[in-house]
C-alpha cells in the first residue's frame, strides 16, 4: 500500500497509560501519509471521522492502533482499503502492568531496570507495535478472489443408497441441486431396507414401524433432479471441490461426470463375529449375531438353526466384541435399541416367550430412552448387568450361558434356546478406499487413528467435516448411530456440500476462515522440488506433476498456511500474508542495545485459540511481561523458520509460540499445524545448539482458549529463564 | 468358578406381582438410589434395589427367602425420590402379599381377601360359620330386633363342667376359639417354613440354628421391644406421620387383646358375666381406651395415606384399604353397641349391630394369616430373626 494513515484511538484506558503525542511521533518517523488521534474510534463520528480521512487523502492503508482485531471488526471495514489493527488496548494497556511481590499491581513509573521504568519499556512495546503495522500495511496486498476457469458444477455426488445417502439426496434436490446417487447393490435402501421393522424415528419413540427406507425410496425414484445408478461403484475421483470429475463403473460400462461436492454415506459392515469365540459363536448353532436374528425375524423364523425347534427364550449379549481391547474398542450406539426391539418381535412372536438381555451399558441414544422404559415394562423381557463368562450347549440343545459381575450380585446361569451377540458396526471406509480420490496424498480419507477407521473429525468445531475439502461423510461411516440420528446426519451433510458450492462460487475459502478470499500463490520458479508443501498439506490440496512440481487446487485449500511455513524457499505466499510481510515486521521493531537489560521477546501466537486466551486475560487486567511481542498467526503451521532466523539475528532474546493442542483430543482447527510446527521447531532447536545457543530460546507450547493462567505462568516462566541465560549474544550484530 | 446360581425368569410371577400392586416394579433401572435413600435398609444386606430386581425376574423363591421384605415398612422414601417412578415402596408391599399367599395353605382365602370381587364371599364365609352357631347356642332363630332375646338373653344358660356361661358367651368361644386354634396352627406352620428358609438363605451353620424355645428366650424380648416403641418406624422420612397413628393402632390392638382376656378369665372362668357398667369397671376403662386408641390409630392411618397418596408417595391398594376400613368397622360397631346402652334410640337394632362385628371381627380375625395383617406375625418374624442373624454374626 502507498498512501497509509494511522489513527490513534485514545479512549478505553490508552490515553491515560500511553503518550499520545509520542506514538504519533514515532507513526510520523515511519514516512506514513498522516497520523491522526481522536477519541472512541469505534464511535459513529469515530468512523466518520476515518472515512472522511480516507476519502480527503486518498489513502489505501490504514492502521487503526485502538482495540483487538477480535473485536469491531464490522466497524473498522472500510471496503477496498487495506485495514490493520494495532491492538493497543488488550494487547498493551490492558494486559501489560508492573506486578510488586505479593502480585500488586504497581504505578507505571516503577524502575523495571536500571534507568529504566515500566513506562518507559509500555512505551516501547506500543511503539513497536505501530511500527510492525505500518511495516505490514506497506507489503500488503488486496486479496483478489479465486474464481477457477473451468465451469464450477454444481451437482452433489451422493455414494450410498441407505437413508443417510437416500436423505441427502433429497434434501440437496430439494434446494434445487441436481444429484447424482451412486449405490453398489442392486436396489437402493441399503441395510435398513432389509430389516424386519425399525424404531420409529418420531415421538413418542416406543413403537415399531416399517423401516422408512422405503417411503424415501420412493420420493428419490420420483425426484427428477437426482439420477440414480445402481450396482455402481466409483472408480476414481480427480480435481477439486466445484471441480470434480468422477468415474462411475456401472456394469461394463464408466462413465465420467462432473460433480461439485460429495456426500459419502457408504455405511457400515457389521463386525467379523467369526472372532467371538468365546461366545460360541461357530461352535454352536444356536449362537448367531443380531444381524442374522433380524434377517431371520425378517422372514418370520423363530426356531432354532439346530433343530428347528420354537425359540421360547433367546439371551441378547450386549457388547459382543465392543469396548474391548481385543476387538472393537468402541460402542457402536445402536446395539442396545437393535436388542430391545429384537426382544419385542420375540415377544409379539409369542407372548409365553422370554427374552434375556445382558448388558454392560444399557444404551439407548436420544429420546429411544422411552422405547427402553417399554420394553422394560414388558414381564417378559429380563434385564441385568452383566459380563458373560461362558457359553457352552446345555440341556435339549439349549445354550447354557454363565454371567457374572450381575446385579445380583452372584454368577448366574441361564439357559436359553439361542443367544444372539449384539455384534457392533465397523465403517466401510475402515479397508477400502471408496472414495478413490486421484489425490497425491492417497485415494483415501487420512486416517487420523483417532476415529477408529470412521471419517469423522472434532464434533464440536467441525461436524462432518473430512479431511478433504468438499468431502462431507454422513449416517453410519461417520459415526455408528441409528437411523433416527442418521437422518439428522445426512441433513447436516447435504448443507454443508450446499454451503461448500456456495463458497467456492463466491472465491472464499469453503472452511472454516470462510470470510478468507486470499490463498496461497506458488512463485513455482524458485522451487527446489523438496515436496515439502504436498506432503504436509493437512487437507492434501497439492498433487505433485511428474517432476514433483506443486500442483494446487486452490479450490480444496483451507488456507491454514501450512505450505507457507514449509517451504524453505519462501516461494509461497498470501497476498496479505507474505513471508516479507513478517520479516519487515520483525525488522521494523526497535532493538535495545546489549548490556542494557532490556530484553525482547518474540511470540507467534496461533489467532485461534491462543490470541482469544491473550485476549480474554486482558479483559480480566492480567498480566504478560511487557518485554514480549506478539505477532499473530492463522496456524502455527504457517510460521516459516525463516521468521525464526530473522527474529534471532534481529536480537531477540526469546521466541515464544503458542498454538493448539494437537495429537490425541487435538484442537488444532486445521488438525495438523500445531503438530507440525512442533516438529521443524525441534529442527531450530537443534540449530541453536550448533550455534552454542540455548534451545530454550526457542520455546512452543499449546494453550487451550481458557487456559489463561498457563499463558500466564508460561510466559513468565519462559522470560524468567531466558534472562537467567542472559542476552542473546546475536544482539546488535 | 464359585457358585453359580441358575435362574430362569418367571412370567407367570411377575405378572402375579403386577397383579398385587406391583406393576411399576418392571420400570426400575437399578441405579439403587432407593436403598442409599431408606432409612431402614442394613448396611450388609441393604434394600430394595435387589428386591426390585427379583421382582422384574418373577424369582418367588429368593423372594419368600428374604427377610428384608419384611423390614421395609413402606415410608415410601424410596418412592418419592425413585429418578424412575418404579415406586419400590409400593412394590414391596405387594411382594409382602405374595410371600403371604405362598406361605400359606388353602390359598383361595388369600384370593378372596385382596380382590374387591372376594368381599361378598368372605361374607358369606363368615355368616356360614357364625349363623348355624348363633342357631344352635340361642336354639333356633333368635328376635335380633329385642335385644333382651339376642344378644343379651338372661335366661340361655349353659352349664359346662363347673362352668356356668350365657349363649352369647358360648356362641363366641366356639367360633373365635376354633378360629384361632385354625390361625395359630397355620401360621405357626408358616412362621416355621419362613424361619427355615431364612436359615438356608443365609446359609446359618448347624451349629447356630437354635430351638424355637431359645430363639423365643434371646430375641423375642427385643424385638418386641423394638416393636412396641416402633424404632424402626420412627427413621421413616417421607411418611413419618405413619408411624405415631400406626403405634397407637398396634397399642390399641394390644391392649384389647389384654382386655378379651381378661374377659374371658373373669366372665367365662369365674362367672362374672358382662356387660358391666363402663363407667364403674376397670375393664371396661381399659377396653374403652384401647377401643379409642383405635379408632384413632386407624384415622390417623386413612387420612395420613390419603395425604400420602396426593403427594405420590404412596399407593393405596385395595388390600390396603381393606384392612384399614376393616379396623375402622370393627371399632365403630364396636362402640355402637356400648353406647346402644346409654343413648337407647337404636337400643333396638343392637342384635343385628351385634351380628355385624362379630362378622367383623371374624374376618378380621381371618385377615391375620390372609391379607396384609399378616404382617403382624412375619414383620415380628423377620425382626426376630435380624436380632437373631445380627448376633450369631457376631459369634461366627
Amino acid at each position: 500500500m502507498e498512501k497509509i494513515g494511522v489513527f490513534i484511538c485514545t479512549s478505553c484506558d490508552i490515553g491515560n497509560r500511553l503518550d499520545i503525542s509520542e506514538l504519533e511521533a514515532t507513526a510520523r518517523e515511519q514516512g506514513v501519509n498522516s497520523v491522526y488521534s481522536s477519541e472512541f474510534l469505534c464511535s459513529k463520528e469515530g468512523r466518520e471521522f476515518i472515512n472522511t480521512k480516507l476519502k480527503e487523502e486518498g489513502l489505501d492503508g490504514v492502521s487503526i492502533c485502538a482495540c483487538s482485531f477480535r473485536v469491531n471488526y464490522d466497524v473498522f471495514n472500510f471496503g477496498k482499503v487495506a485495514v490493520d489493527r494495532v491492538n493497543l488496548r488488550e494487547g498493551v494497556v490492558w494486559s501489560r502492568f508492573p506486578i510488586g511481590e505479593n502480585g500488586e499491581i504497581l504505578d507505571d513509573s516503577v524502575e523495571v531496570t536500571s534507568g529504566v521504568a515500566f513506562k518507559d519499556e509500555l512505551m516501547a512495546l506500543a511503539k513497536d507495535y505501530i511500527r510492525m503495522s505500518v511495516a505490514k500495511l506497506r507489503v500488503y496486498k488486496l486479496p483478489v478472489p479465486y474464481q477457477p476457469e473451468e465451469e464450477i458444477s454444481k451437482t452433489v455426488l451422493v455414494l450410498g443408497g441407505g437413508v443417510a445417502g437416500l436423505t441427502a439426496a433429497l434434501e440437496c434436490a430439494k434446494l434445487g441441486y441436481p444429484v447424482i446417487l451412486v449405490e453398489k447393490e442392486k436396489e437402493l435402501g441399503g441395510f435398513s431396507a432389509k430389516l424386519k421393522a425399525q424404531c420409529e424415528a418420531k415421538y413418542p419413540y416406543t413403537q415399531l414401524v416399517k423401516p422408512i427406507v422405503f417411503s424415501l425410496i420412493e420420493e428419490v425414484q420420483k425426484n427428477d433432479l437426482i439420477k440414480i445408478y445402481t450396482g455402481a461403484t466409483l472408480t476414481n475421483l480427480s480435481g477439486a471441490p466445484g471441480l470434480y470429475t468422477a468415474k462411475i463403473k456401472q456394469g461394463p460400462k464408466e462413465e465420467e461426470v462432473k460433480v461439485g461436492a460429495v456426500v459419502l454415506a457408504t455405511g457400515f459392515k457389521p463386525y467379523d463375529a467369526s472372532t467371538l469365540t468365546q461366545y460360541g459363536y461357530g461352535k454352536l448353532k444356536n449362537v448367531i449375531t443380531n444381524i442374522e436374528f433380524e434377517l431371520k425375524a425378517a422372514k418370520g423364523d423363530f426356531t432354532r438353526p439346530s433343530d428347528g425347534a420354537p425359540i421360547k427364550s433367546v439371551l441378547f449379549i450386549q457388547c459382543a466384541g465392543q469396548r474391548s481391547d481385543e476387538h472393537l474398542l468402541y460402542c457402536s450406539s445402536y446395539c442396545c435399541l437393535a436388542s430391545l426391539k429384537q426382544a419385542k418381535y420375540l415377544r409379539e412372536a409369542d407372548p409365553e416367550s422370554q427374552a434375556y438381555i445382558v448388558y454392560e451399558y444399557m444404551r439407548t441414544m436420544g429420546i429411544y430412552e422411552n422405547f427402553y422404559k417399554t420394553l422394560q415394562n414388558d414381564p417378559g423381557v429380563f434385564l441385568t448387568k452383566g459380563k458373560v463368562l461362558e457359553v457352552s450347549e446345555g440341556t435339549n440343545g439349549k445354550v447354557k450361558v454363565v454371567i457374572d459381575e450381575t446385579l445380583f450380585g452372584e454368577k448366574v446361569e441361564v439357559e436359553v434356546d439361542l443367544v444372539v451377540l449384539a455384534i457392533g458396526m465397523v465403517p466401510t471406509t475402515k479397508d477400502e478406499a471408496i472414495l478413490n480420490l486421484e489425490y497425491r496424498q492417497g485415494p483415501a480419507l487420512p486416517e487420523l487413528e483417532l476415529f477408529y477407521g470412521y471419517a469423522d473429525s472434532n464434533y464440536i468445531c467441525f461436524p462432518y467435516e473430512t479431511r478433504r475439502t468438499g468431502i462431507y461423510a454422513a449416517g453410519a461411516v461417520h459415526q455408528p448411530m441409528t437411523i433416527d440420528q442418521v437422518i439428522d446426519d445426512a441433513r447436516g451433510a447435504a448443507l454443508k456440500a450446499i454451503q461448500c458450492l456456495t463458497a467456492i462460487e463466491m472465491g472464499h475459502a469453503v472452511h472454516p476462515r470462510t470470510w478468507d478470499f486470499a490463498h496461497p500463490e506458488w512463485d513455482l520458479k524458485m522451487c527446489t522440488q523438496c515436496k515439502r508443501c504436498t506432503e504436509e498439506c493437512p487437507f492434501g490440496a497439492l498433487n505433485e506433476d511428474e517432476k514433483a512440481f506443486p500442483i494446487p487446487f486452490l479450490t480444496r485449500c483451507r488456507r491454514c498456511g501450512t505450505c507457507f511455513g514449509a517451504c524453505p524457499q519462501r516461494i509461497i505466499n498470501f497476498k496479505d500474508y507474505s513471508i516479507d510481510m513478517i520479516t519487515s515486521m520483525i525488522k521494523a521493531t526497535e532493538m535495545p542495545e546489549q548490556g542494557y537489560e532490556q530484553y525482547r521477546f518474540l511470540a507467534f501466537v496461533c489467532e485461534n485459540d491462543a490470541y482469544p486466551a491473550l485476549d480474554m486475560l486482558a479483559y480480566q487486567r492480567k498480566s504478560i511481561p511487557v518485554s514480549i511481542r506478539v505477532i499473530p498467526v492463522r496456524c502455527l503451521g504457517a510460521v516459516n523458520v525463516a521468521f525464526i532466523k530473522d527474529a534471532m539475528s534481529k536480537g531477540y532474546d526469546g521466541i515464544l509460540l503458542f498454538g493448539c493442542k494437537f495429537g490425541e483430543n487435538y484442537q488444532c482447527h486445521f488438525i495438523k499445524g500445531s503438530e507440525l510446527a512442533n516438529r521443524r521447531m525441534e529442527n531450530v532447536q537443534e540449530t541453536l545448539q550448533q550455534l552454542a545457543l540455548e534451545m530454550e530460546r526457542v520455546t512452543i507450547d499449546t494453550v487451550a482458549i481458557d487456559e489463561i493462567d498457563k499463558i500466564i505462568n508460561k510466559t513468565n516462566e519462559f522470560v524468567n529463564l531466558i534472562k537467567s541465560y542472559g542476552e542473546n549474544p546475536f544482539k546488535g550484530w | 468358578m464359585g457358585n453359580i446360581e441358575k435362574l430362569s425368569g418367571n412370567l407367570e410371577a411377575v405378572k402375579t406381582i403386577c397383579n398385587y400392586g406391583g406393576d411399576t416394579a418392571k420400570k426400575c433401572y437399578q441405579c439403587a438410589t432407593c436403598s442409599s435413600v431408606c432409612p431402614l435398609a442394613p448396611d450388609e444386606a441393604p434394600f430394595p434395589r435387589k428386591q426390585m430386581l427379583y421382582a422384574q425376574w418373577g424369582l418367588q423363591g429368593k423372594l419368600l427367602n428374604d427377610p428384608s421384605i419384611w423390614l421395609c415398612h413402606q415410608c415410601g422414601d424410596c418412592t418419592k425420590y425413585c429418578p424412575r417412578d418404579a415406586r419400590p415402596g409400593d412394590v414391596l408391599a405387594s411382594l409382602r402379599l405374595l410371600a403371604t399367599r405362598e406361605l400359606l395353605p388353602f390359598k383361595f382365602l388369600h384370593t378372596l381377601y385382596n380382590n374387591l370381587w372376594g368381599l361378598p364371599f368372605l361374607l358369606l364365609i363368615a355368616l356360614l360359620i357364625i349363623l348355624p352357631v348363633l342357631f344352635l347356642t340361642f336354639q333356633g332363630i333368635p328376635n335380633f330386633s329385642d335385644p333382651t332375646v339376642f344378644p343379651y338373653n338372661p335366661e340361655l344358660h349353659y352349664k359346662i363342667l363347673f362352668l356356668d356361661l350365657p349363649a352369647r358367651v358360648v356362641m363366641n368361644d366356639i367360633v373365635f376359639l376354633s378360629l384361632a386354634i385354625f390361625i395359630v396352627a397355620i401360621m405357626v406352620n408358616a412362621v416355621g417354613k419362613l424361619w427355615q428358609n431364612y436359615l438356608d438363605y443365609y446359609q446359618i451353620p448347624q451349629a447356630y440354628r437354635y430351638g424355637a424355645i431359645t430363639i423365643l428366650k434371646n430375641y423375642l424380648i427385643p424385638a418386641l421391644k423394638e416393636i412396641l416403641a416402633h424404632t424402626r418406624f420412627e427413621k421413616c422420612g417421607a411418611n413419618s406421620w405413619r408411624a405415631n397413628p400406626h403405634k397407637m393402632l398396634l397399642f390399641a390392638f394390644v391392649i384389647l387383646f389384654i382386655t378379651t382376656g381378661t374377659v374371658f378369665f373373669l366372665a367365662d372362668v369365674l362367672g362374672m358375666h358382662t356387660p358391666w357398667n363402663p363407667f364403674t369397671h376397670p375393664v371396661k376403662w381399659m377396653g374403652n381406651i384401647g377401643g379409642i386408641l383405635l379408632l384413632y390409630g386407624i384415622i390417623g392411618l386413612i387420612t395420613g395415606r390419603n395425604r400420602a397418596v396426593l403427594e405420590n408417595s404412596l399407593k393405596t391398594s385395595y388390600s390396603d384399604s381393606f384392612l384399614l376400613w376393616l379396623i375402622l368397622l370393627v371399632g365403630l360397631t364396636g362402640f355402637l353397641i356400648e353406647l346402644g346402652r346409654i343413648f337407647t334410640f337404636y337400643y333396638n337394632y343392637t342384635g343385628y349391630i351385634y351380628v355385624a362385628h362379630i362378622v367383623l371381627v371374624f374376618m378380621l380375625f381371618l385377615a391375620i394369616p390372609y391379607s396384609k395383617f399378616s404382617h403382624l406375625v412375619f414383620r415380628t418374624t423377620a425382626v426376630i430373626f435380624d436380632f437373631y442373624y445380627k448376633d450369631i454374626q457376631k459369634k461366627i
